[in-house]
């Protein structure tokens, strides 16, 4: 983690521009990375033209992406994905802070070139934006530290309230569930940012959060946070691919992305910074890009 | 006593130095945290400010597109109290363009510089505390936070809160701690310097009575307490430097310290020497000084005294020393010897007069008289004896010595019956020297073994010539006392004789009484082996040394000879003669011959021959000569 903060404390900030939500990062191009003029030329023509691609990210899932401690830095896997496919593609990657379930709406509407911020490629969200997918991971249940309520699995869940972030999976997987539990229901509360969620579990108002797996596995690690969060099992519920979201219509962008995403998977940098984030159990073998046209 | 106060005031002086530092380091110590603790508590009042009052009521909200009513309201709600009471003096929140978004007073102006490097800093996620005056202020000091609004969980920074909190009831507090903090300083240092203070004091006392026991033990001698050699130097120097007052300087040496220290140890030896030094103490006048030289050599300075009165106040001191001593259960008797040197008739100089005082002493010590004034050049002097010794050695290897030999004569039969061995020195510069110009100096040296080696060997290869030219002399050669006491002397001598072919029975050895006293037991046995090779041993200079009795009844002697000072004056002097028969009575019945030295005269030996006297040595019938001229001489009224 240290040395992660230190790498990104070599990242350029870009400060003070009044873009909607909050402003972002932009990581500079990754040392070594060489620039594929050929993918660089295949981009869009606004994106040449810019130098940047915008990607949205909803900073509330270390450590997949978070704010460092300046409050203004967003730091964790994704932006260096993002900078290192930046680096590739000859273009900076701006990481800027967005509300997650209206993120693809508002990529459609042009706030952004694609999200980033630990989605889950689903049949659902491919109705309305291509996927180039990058990471594998479950959903696990975090409860508080000493487990107070009991929670073993998705079961024991009923009755309680039950905390996510809003248009996430798992949003979708606690309404799946409700069925299950007849009528003693959960209450499931939905939050704009998994770190409002958590808030609700650390002060007792919520008996459980649902997160994909490498994020609640961090909070029930970290030295930070271990003290008040734990995984209520090791169970990964309904593993899915993370991808990054585009616009559809757009294939230029999205193939240009996935062949950077590619090159990194050959090259081993894509393998390096999951081992510089913990999270190498989610490593796939190559970004197959999927749409649902 | 000066040295020492002036040392402590140095050492008080010299502490106060680091005192003094360390006070002015903990003093600033304590400013510094007094100060950052007063920034520290505005950071703490500042970060409970924002975060549970500012930061929900600004949930949700974009400070770059200004506040909602609702917003505005709730972060009203929360502040108005506070700020009414003056616990916050001055809120804003502001966005990271700089904009005032909401203030305390509902300004949108004002408001530190975007460009202020605090306003950076915590645009960039630090919190900013500074100390401002503000004279309108009670105090007139406020604290001024600049910090980074984070309204939600997720750690986003939103913009910048802009925070002047009172400080007066914070300084009052730090002046509360710091007065406290400054007396305990004060009295923690005062403490300390009082102890530096203390024990400098009692090191420099402890030095102070050091360096006098150093400056004591320098000049005094740990034994008996008295000045050594540099103090009686440097007072021997002041008593001579007294221009027209008369006085002595006078060594002391005792006869026989050596004989206490080996026979009755090193502990009885010291007890002597304390026994010497109150007695000669209490013998002096309170102007005298007396010191230890080291060793069994003492020292005084008789000042403001003629020759005759030093000569009486020795004389008192000898026989006070000569009472018995009792050592661990041995009465001892001790003697000493005196060396005088008068000044300023014997010299100005103190190493001068000591030099005089010695060779005096030395002197006593060879004759009978145990106080000795220095009397001119001719007393040899110690030091020559070194020169004598070195040249002595190269005589040796040189063949300088020669051997002359006078006659003993059967005062019966008037012929020459044994010859006794004389050493003489053909010194290249000094001519023919006789032994008394060397042998005291060979006696106090390892030469004495080789010198009497040779002197045996030159007798005996002597002897065995005027045996072939038909003599039948037997040969008589001095020992010394050294010679006796070395082990393997005997086995040496019947070395020689065999190698000369010599019957062991004309080879007479002649051995001092002192040399049988000196060591009785060492010398006793080997005078003993010697006769049982049948080597005879002769008694020299008999009744005027130390021989006692019962060493002669143990003793083989073979020859007795009577010592020249009762021979001389034997015609005229009663108790001479006295002696002379008691002697030749004595040595008849231990079983030993008589010889008679220092015949000079006819009547004498007429004398001596009716008083039994059995053999005669003199100028009478021969002075000293080489082998071959002593049966030339006439020998004179040898028969009656």
């Amino acid at each position: 983690m240290k040395r992660a903060l230190l790498a990104v404390a070599l990242v350029a900030v870009t400060a003070g521009c009044a873009a909607p939500g909050a402003t972002g990062t932009t990581a500079t191009g990754d040392a070594g990375i060489a620039v594929d003029q050929t993918l660089h030329a295949s981009l869009p023509d606004a994106i040449r033209a810019r130098g940047t691609i915008r990607f949205m990210t909803d900073a509330s899932y270390a450590p997949m992406e978070q704010f460092a401690a300046d409050g203004r830095t967003i730091i964790g896997f994704s932006p260096d994905l993002a900078s290192a496919i930046g680096s590739v593609l000859g273009v900076r990657a701006e990481m800027v802070q967005g509300d997650f379930h209206t993120a693809l709406d508002d990529m459609a509407a042009g706030e952004y070139d694609g999200v980033l911020s630990s989605m889950n490629d689903t049949p659902e969200r491919r109705r309305k934006a291509d996927f180039v997918d990058y990471f594998s991971a479950g959903t696990a249940i975090i409860v508080q530290r000493g487990n107070p309520k009991g929670v073993t699995g998705f079961r024991a869940l009923c009755g309680l309230v039950v905390a996510t972030e809003r248009g996430t999976v798992q949003a979708d997987l606690l309404k799946r569930s409700q069925r299950a539990c007849g009528d003693n229901p959960m209450t499931i509360k939905l939050y704009k940012t998994n770190a409002d969620a958590l808030v609700e579990l650390r002060t007792g108002r919520a008996g459980a959060v649902l997160n994909d797996f490498p994020p609640a596995a961090y909070l029930a690690t970290d030295t930070r946070t271990k003290a008040y969060y734990q995984l209520a099992s090791t169970t990964q519920y309904e593993p899915g691919l993370f991808g990054i979201a585009f616009a559809k219509g757009d294939p230029a962008l999205r193939d240009a992305v996935q062949a950077a995403f590619d090159r990194l998977v050959r090259t081993g940098v894509y393998t390096e910074l999951l081992q510089r984030w913990g999270i190498s159990d989610g490593a796939i073998a190559s970004g197959t890009a999927y749409t649902d046209s | 006593m000066r040295t020492s106060a002036r040392l402590f005031a140095t050492y008080a002086v010299a502490s106060l130095v680091p005192i003094g530092v360390l006070g002015a380091v903990m003093l600033h110590g304590t400013t510094e945290d007094a100060a950052r603790w007063g920034q520290d508590q505005g950071r703490a009042q500042a970060a409970v400010i924002a975060e549970m009052a500012v930061a929900p009521a600004l949930d949700e909200a974009d400070l770059s597109r200004g506040l909602t009513t609702e917003q505005r309201f709730r972060l009203q709600r929360a502040t108005d109290l506070a700020i009414y009471n003056d616990s916050v003096l001055r809120l804003r929140v502001r966005g990271f363009n700089g904009q005032v978004v909401f203030s305390d007073d509902g300004s949108t102006a004002g408001g530190v510089s975007i460009n202020d490097p605090a306003f950076r800093s915590a645009s960039a996620g630090h919190t900013e505390v500074t100390l401002l005056a503000a004279p309108e202020t009670p105090g007139g000091q406020v604290i001024r936070v600049l910090q980074p609004i984070v309204a939600s969980a997720s750690g986003e920074a939103q913009g910048v809160l802009e925070l002047y909190l009172p400080y007066a009831q914070i300084a009052a507090r730090l002046h509360e701690q710091t007065t406290v903090t400054y007396w305990r300083l004060g009295l923690g240092l005062g403490a300390l310097y009082l102890v530096l203070g203390l024990i400098s004091w009692s090191t420099t006392r402890s030095l102070r009575r050091y360096a006098q026991r150093q400056a004591h033990e320098a000049l005094h001698d740990a034994l008996t307490g008295l000045p050594n050699r540099a103090a009686f130097h440097e007072r021997a120097r002041e008593a001579v430097a007294q221009d027209g007052e008369p006085g002595a300087v006078v060594l002391v040496d005792l006869d026989r310290f050596k004989e206490v220290n080996d026979t009755l140890g090193h502990h009885a030896g010291d007890e002597l020497l304390a026994v010497v030094a109150d007695r000669l103490r209490s013998g002096l006048r309170p102007a005298d000084t007396l010191a230890r030289l080291g060793g069994d050599e003492f020292a005084l300075i008789l000042p403001r005294s003629d020759a005759a009165a030093v000569r009486g106040l020795l004389d008192e001191l000898s026989a006070d020393l000569a009472r018995e001593v009792v050592l661990d259960g041995v009465p001892v008797s001790v003697e000493a010897s005196f060396g005088v040197a008068l000044y300023p008739e014997h010299g100005h100089e103190v190493e001068e007069l000591l030099r005089r005082a010695d060779a005096a002493m030395y002197h006593g010590k060879r004759g009978s008289s145990d106080i000795v004034v220095y009397a001119g050049e001719n007393m040899a002097h110690p030091t020559q004896w070194l020169v004598v010794q070195a040249e002595l050695r190269h005589a040796l290897t040189r063949d300088e010595l020669v051997l002359h030999y006078q006659p003993k004569v059967d005062l019966r039969s008037g012929e020459i019956v044994a010859v006794e061995a004389l050493v003489r020195w053909q010194h290249p510069q000094r001519g023919l020297l006789p032994p008394s110009e060397f042998l005291p100096a060979v006696e106090q040296s390892g030469l004495i073994e080789p010198l009497t080696a040779w002197v045996l060997r030159r007798a005996l290869a002597d002897q065995a010539m005027w045996t072939a030219t038909g003599r039948s002399w037997a040969v008589s050669v001095n020992v010394s006392a050294r010679n006796l006491e070395k082990p393997g002397f005997t086995d040496f001598v019947s070395g020689l004789l065999a190698e000369h072919g010599t019957a062991p029975h004309r080879l007479l050895l002649e051995v001092t009484e002192t040399a049988l006293a000196a060591d009785a037991r060492c010398a006793a046995q080997a005078v003993i082996d010697l006769t049982a090779r049948g080597i005879g041993i002769s008694v020299d200079d008999f009744g005027t040394g130390y021989t006692s009795m019962s060493q002669l009844r143990g003793l083989p002697i073979a020859e007795v000879k009577i010592d020249r000072t009762f021979v001389r004056d034997v015609l005229d002097a009663p108790p001479s003669q006295a002696i002379v028969r008691a002697v030749i009575a004595l040595a008849h019945g231990l079983g030993s011959r008589v010889t008679a030295e220092g015949v000079e005269s006819p009547e004498v030996a007429g004398w001596l021959a009716q008083a039994g006297c059995d053999e005669a040595q003199g100028y009478l019938y021969s002075r000293p000569v080489p082998w071959r001229e002593v049966g030339t001489y006439e020998i004179t009224g040898a028969a009656q």
